[in-house]
């Protein structure tokens, strides 16, 4: 069976991840951290399964890769907001992050540039922070030691985010 | 709620621990692979190479840092 480019059973799977997103509010809201920190680990457990579905049914396209990059932003950063809306993760590390992350997005475009085709850096270092932050949101739903481990991150994302942009935008890049 | 807090701190405790294991193990062992001259000659571009070394670090890093979070909670609980 030939799927499109865009509807394609890997990218329903992704953007099923949106649908976590209003009941983990609902939950929240109410108290529920132990439904809502479900709704997480659902999020974070799909995100694991779509590119192995794209290699199963032969649909992996560049596409995709983005439309998993917007979700992963989208769906954590929401996470990690409505957390320090509500308390539960302290607001400059937050802010911190995902002001970095912002940062380093424009980066990777920048080193695009700099390449001259549409390339993404793999920074092995960040693929781990990102999964970290996806912990990080799991221990501020748990009121985990939640302060501790967001500054962690935070600091962990300076350190990261340096290195990748000395890599990014001082170093040679690739021959095309 | 699912079950009582105690037991959903012992949920929160038994899946970090598990996943600080297969992480580490995994990162322990890139860097195992990796490290010795052998494992640097299989990797075309030394900028690469560079990246997956601190990568590992940077893994190993997080993975001591949560276990340590993890002990750290458990004194104050």
């Amino acid at each position: 069976m030939k799927f499109g480019r865009y509807l394609n059973p890997a990218n329903a799977i992704t953007a099923s991840r949106y649908l976590t997103l209003p009941p983990f509010v609902y939950w929240m809201d109410r108290g529920q951290y132990q439904y809502a920190m479900l709704m997480v680990v659902l999020c974070g457990g799909l995100d694991l399964f779509d590119g192995a579905v794209a290699r199963l049914f032969d649909c992996a396209s560049g596409f995709g890769e983005l439309l998993d990059a917007i979700t992963d932003a989208l769906c954590f950063g929401f996470f990690l907001v409505l957390l320090a809306l509500v308390g539960r993760l302290p607001w400059v590390p937050v802010v911190g992050i995902i002001g970095i992350g912002v940062i380093n997005a424009g980066f990777r475009a920048v080193y695009a540039r700099r390449v001259g085709r549409a390339v993404n850096y793999r920074s092995y270092a960040m693929e781990r922070l990102v999964a970290y932050t996806v912990y990080l949101v799991g221990f501020g739903v748990a009121d985990f030691e939640a302060e501790f481990f967001s500054w962690v991150t935070f600091i962990m994302m300076v350190i990261v985010v340096l290195h990748d942009t000395k890599r990014m935008l001082v170093d040679p890049v690739p021959e095309a | 709620m699912m079950v009582s807090e105690l037991h959903f701190m012992y949920f929160v405790t038994a899946a970090s621990l598990l996943i600080c294991g297969i992480w580490g193990a995994r990162d322990v062992y890139l860097l195992a692979k990796n490290l010795p001259r052998r494992g640097r000659e299989k990797w075309k571009d030394e900028a690469q190479w560079r990246d997956q070394i601190f990568g590992s670090v940077v893994g190993v890093v997080i993975i001591i840092i949560g276990i340590f979070g993890v002990i750290r909670f458990w004194m104050r609980y």
